[in-house]
């Protein structure tokens, strides 16, 4: 009977094991096979019997992409709306997270669920009048519509997060600082945020990859090819002519990268739960 | 000396700030909070209400001017063809991505939540499709579909000898290939929401429930299920909301295509704005959406809530 | 260091305090209440009588619903914490954590513009009293919950405030902790002579360190004197009671007049009342009273007994080395008695007992008023340590506000 029990709970684990990685190779697979497509020749490519890795490995996809479509500009120009957002929205949502747990006034509780319900939108909804309002401002087709758009879609986000963050530092802190001469802003750059750190780093990573794969905004208030984004622009080249599938790959192999090197940051954290705040403060 | 002395004067620097602290504190807190409200009003609140104004009007999308035409655009829908496939579409999408999600995520949710070796990386691995950016992600199943040089099918014909299917270019795959695109891309949603929840279930409840004689199958509805209804009424909400707003993943992958098989109303939205140039039109779809989107949220909710009274 | 500090404490005086929270609930109320510069006074009472709350009020980190607060002849009342020159050591310290010890002394310091020299200097002899040189490059989660206390006092002694503002700094620490902080911080006081307004509800902290005592309840003051006062001539039950471990032995009873000598009656007990009490009675015969007996005011009759004295029967002994805690169970209800040294003494053992007749209180047993006017040597100049800084009575300083 006892063995009988230990093979089934043996079994059960190798079956819980087997159908993971199964689902793992799964998910993985897609950027594998970019990866594997990127790194052989046009010959490879389109032959009727591929195969899993490359025959012969070859670099020149990878420079004929440097070379075709403006990738460098675009990579520059995402990576710059990326962080600008990300920063922004760090920035406004301390703020926004401070004023909301540290002090009182009307209508606090009504701003943090009308901001959140932004979520429910469809963007395609503000698109049109975004594009015309930005369009007043003469600021279509620049680096500020778009972080704007991002800071504005991600904004619900950090403040959710920020004030998890901020609500779990004791308010002791606050009253030492105060009595120690800080202001109320002091209190929040000294004090409040290097003890958010963690949260405000999980922002970060979460607009940051947001900004970075968005395809909606830059298609609809970029115009001009110098200022597109990574998304909008491979888009574009898939729609070129001779357009090929090697350099596209390489390309997205490239894309990928800077989110893949962020995600094994965030690995951890993600698992652990978003429902955050916790552990930000040791006493 | 006095190196450190301070005078006890309250600090004011205007004249015009009131002279009790406490009021000071509260104007303090709200011109702090202002940023945001400015934010949010400016590209959001204003962007919302003036969308909604322009479905009243047939604008020409290049001109940007057109006569006011009340709820002609409306009405037009009603027996428009356009609409009414794409309604479609998008219940189809949306309903079907949800299912296998939720199927797919409770699933891996379940084997992660076991201990085997390899767990965490096999945890970092499994849920990184969430993260590649779209266009990637869009790019690379498009390659992979395709019909000629697709490993789709090369695999599919090597394995079980199945004949190359087109699947972006017929209209009868081209959802359900797109569909197993969503799927892939956003199942490891519902598992980051479903798995810190399946660990905090003590061990004891299984242990207990196995002593009083539950199948697996019984542990599994008893124990691990009424842990998760309330995680699965959030995550039902959430899902069908971004699923039913969503445009760029059809966007990128099909475009609509072929032959509007796979436009959903966002991207009809689009359509009508930059390929027919009718932006009243375009702007009072997405309003048809919000519509819709609110009474079922709101019908939903309404459910969720006697349903969680009910069985409380 | 003496010289500069001295001087600069501040009195502190509240004026018609009144906190409310909520929609009518009174958490503070305060008529008028004077903390002379350069005492050690301390907010003593049970939890929820409001005394973190004045503090609080003090230090203006809560603002009143009413009233008013003045350092010295300044209305400080709108005046921001930062500004109103004045440290604070909280219950759990409240160290920034992500700083080093040295930054954390240093925050308050570079806040109110203090030179970088002076700074320096400051933070040095804070370390050296404090010990706390070797730490100075660690950060608080690295240090010890006694090491963090001193870190916590050390940033506020380096502020050299116009008072010291402490809200039971004490209770966190393990008990052989808090006795080695206890005379750290009398030793404190005396070196820099400043204002420390301590919150405790512990009555052994508030009794060894205090020159002078508020013992509050429901947010007023029922008592504010020296320590000795409050403890010899309580002025209510409630402060008799909270004041003394073990805890003051209680009987109600009747003030009866016999033959011209007024007694205290209660069940199985006929006690007549010395002169010493009488003289100092303000209640005729006839009151329903409460008497008061303390447990080292209760004398055991171990070897011969005056006659007439009852007896009562040990139910429990308590001997803990330097002094020993019986309890007799007697007619007039349960009584405890603290003798010195470890008295052999058995359970059930009969024994004959009675009260100090000079140390015996009274109280009103509907109001819970003493009864009894203060006795002898409560002259509030005994109170002040002599030094040329500091106005010589309560009195006096009272007049000239």
């Amino acid at each position: 009977m006892i063995a009988n029990y230990r093979a089934r709970e043996g079994v059960r684990t190798g079956f819980i094991f087997t159908v993971t990685w199964l689902v793992v190779l799964v998910a993985v697979f897609p950027l594998f096979w970019a990866l594997s497509t990127s790194l052989r020749d046009n010959q490879e490519i389109i032959s009727r019997t591929p195969t899993l890795l490359p025959v012969d490995f070859t670099l020149e996809n990878y420079d004929t992409m440097l070379k075709l479509s403006n990738f460098p500009q675009q990579f520059s120009n995402s990576t710059i709306i990326a962080i600008g957002s990300s920063l922004s929205v760090v920035f406004f949502g301390s703020l926004g997270a401070y004023s909301l747990t540290r002090f009182r006034f009307r209508g606090q509780g009504l701003s943090l669920r009308v901001v959140l319900l932004t979520y429910l939108f469809p963007a395609v909804l503000l698109v049109v009048p975004m594009f015309i309002i930005l369009r007043n401002l003469k600021l279509t087709d620049s680096y500020a519509a778009l972080i704007i758009v991002h800071t504005a879609t991600g904004l619900p986000l950090g403040l959710w997060l920020l004030r998890a963050y901020f609500q779990s530092i004791p308010i002791e802190l606050d009253q030492a600082a105060m009595i120690d001469g800080a202001s109320r802003l002091e209190t929040l750059f000294d004090v409040l945020m290097p003890q958010a750190i963690p949260g405000m780093i999980s922002i970060f990573i979460f607009i940051f990859v947001f900004s970075w794969g968005d395809y909606l905004w830059p298609l609809i208030l970029i115009t001009s090819r110098s200022q597109m984004t990574l998304p909008l622009g491979l888009h574009t080249y898939m729609n070129d002519m001779g357009f090929e599938w090697g350099p596209l790959m390489a390309a997205t192999v490239v894309f990928a990268l800077p989110v893949v090197f962020l995600f094994t940051f965030i690995q951890s954290r993600l698992v652990r739960g978003l429902g955050a705040g916790a552990g930000a403060v040791k006493f | 000396m006095a190196s450190g002395s301070v005078a006890l004067r309250a600090r004011r620097r205007f004249r015009y700030l009131p002279s009790d602290l406490e009021t000071r504190e509260k104007w303090l807190g709200f011109f702090i909070f202002l940023p945001v409200i400015l934010l949010f009003l400016t590209f959001f609140a204003y962007p919302l209400f003036y969308g909604i104004t322009l479905s009243f009007y047939k604008l020409n999308t290049l001109t940007l001017t057109g006569p006011f035409i009340g709820v002609d655009n409306f009405r037009t829908f009603l027996s428009s063809a356009d609409v009414r496939n794409a309604l479609g579409n998008s219940l189809y999408w949306t309903v079907a991505s949800l299912t296998l999600n939720l199927l797919v995520g409770l699933l891996v949710a379940l084997a992660l939540n076991e201990r085997f070796p390899g767990r965490n990386l096999a945890r970092g691995l499994a849920l990184s499709s969430y993260l590649i950016p779209l266009v990637v992600s869009a790019a690379i199943w498009q390659w992979m579909f395709n019909a000629q040089y697709g490993i789709i099918n090369y695999t599919l014909f090597k394995l079980w000898g199945i004949l190359p299917v087109s699947w972006l270019s017929d209209p009868k795959t081209a959802m359900p290939a797109a569909i197993v695109l969503n799927v892939w891309r956003t199942f490891p949603f519902v598992v980051i929401v479903l798995l810190p929840r399946l660990q905090t279930i003590p061990e004891e409840l299984y242990s207990a429930a196995k002593v009083d004689g539950a199948s697996a199958w019984d542990r599994f509805v008893d124990v691990t299920l009424p842990h998760l209804r309330s995680l699965f009424v959030v995550l039902i909400l959430l899902r069908f909301i971004f699923d039913f707003n969503d445009f760029t993943t059809l966007a990128l992958l099909t475009g609509g295509g072929p032959v509007h098989a796979t436009e959903t109303l966002p991207l009809l939205v689009y359509r009508q704005m930059f390929g027919l140039a009718d932006t009243g039109a375009a702007a009072a779809v997405a309003v048809l959406m919000l519509l819709f989107l609110l009474i079922l949220a709101v019908v939903y909710l309404q459910l969720a809530n006697r349903g969680e009274r009910a069985s409380a | 260091m003496m010289a500069k500090l001295v001087g600069r404490s501040a009195n502190v005086r509240l004026e018609g305090l009144q906190k409310v929270f909520g929609k009518d609930t009174l958490v503070v109320d305060i008529a008028d209440m004077l903390i002379p510069a350069g005492e050690f006074v301390t907010l003593l009472g049970p939890s929820g009588c409001g005394k973190t709350t004045t503090l609080k009020l003090i230090a203006g980190l809560e603002r009143p619903t009413r009233g008013a607060i003045f350092f010295g002849d300044q209305r400080v009342t709108d005046v921001a914490p930062g500004s109103r020159d004045i440290a604070m050591v909280f219950q759990n310290y409240a160290l920034y954590p992500h700083m080093t010890v040295q930054a954390n002394l240093e925050y308050g310091l570079k806040k109110h513009h203090v030179q970088r020299d002076e700074r320096q200097r400051r933070i040095t002899w804070a370390s050296e009293v404090l010990q706390l040189e070797r730490l100075l490059q660690r950060k608080p989660r690295e240090l010890s919950g006694g090491q963090q206390q001193r870190v916590a006092l050390g940033r506020a002694m380096v502020r050299e405030p116009k008072a010291f503002l402490l809200d039971e700094p004490l209770s966190n620490l393990d008990a052989r902790l808090r006795l080695l902080m206890r005379a750290e911080l009398i030793r404190l006081h005396h070196t820099i002579d400043t204002t420390m307004i301590y919150v405790t509800h512990d009555q052994v902290e508030a009794m060894s360190m205090s020159q002078r005592i508020a013992v509050m309840r429901d947010g007023r003051i029922q008592q504010y004197d020296r320590p000795e006062a409050i403890y010899r001539y309580p002025g209510s039950r409630f402060v008799a009671s909270f004041i003394g471990s073990p805890g003051i032995n209680m009987y109600e009873g009747d003030l009866v007049s016999r033959d011209g000598v007024l007694h205290f009656v209660a069940q199985g007990v006929d006690l007549p009342l010395s002169s010493a009490i009488v003289e100092r009675l303000s209640a005729p015969a006839g009151t329903k009273v409460t008497l008061g007996v303390r447990p080292e005011d209760v004398l055991l009759h171990v070897e011969g007994s005056p006659p007439d004295a009852p007896v009562g029967r040990v139910t429990v002994v308590e001997s803990l080395g330097p002094e020993t805690i019986v309890t007799l169970e007697t007619t007039v209800g349960d009584v405890t008695a603290r003798v010195l040294g470890m008295l052999p003494i058995d359970f059930d053992a009969q024994i004959p007992f009675s009260f100090d007749a000079a140390r015996l209180h009274l109280f009103d047993a509907t109001t819970g008023e003493s009864v009894l006017r203060p006795g002898a040597s409560t002259s509030s100049a005994k109170a002040f340590r002599s030094s040329a800084a500091r106005l010589p009575s309560l009195v006096q300083q009272t007049q000239s506000g």
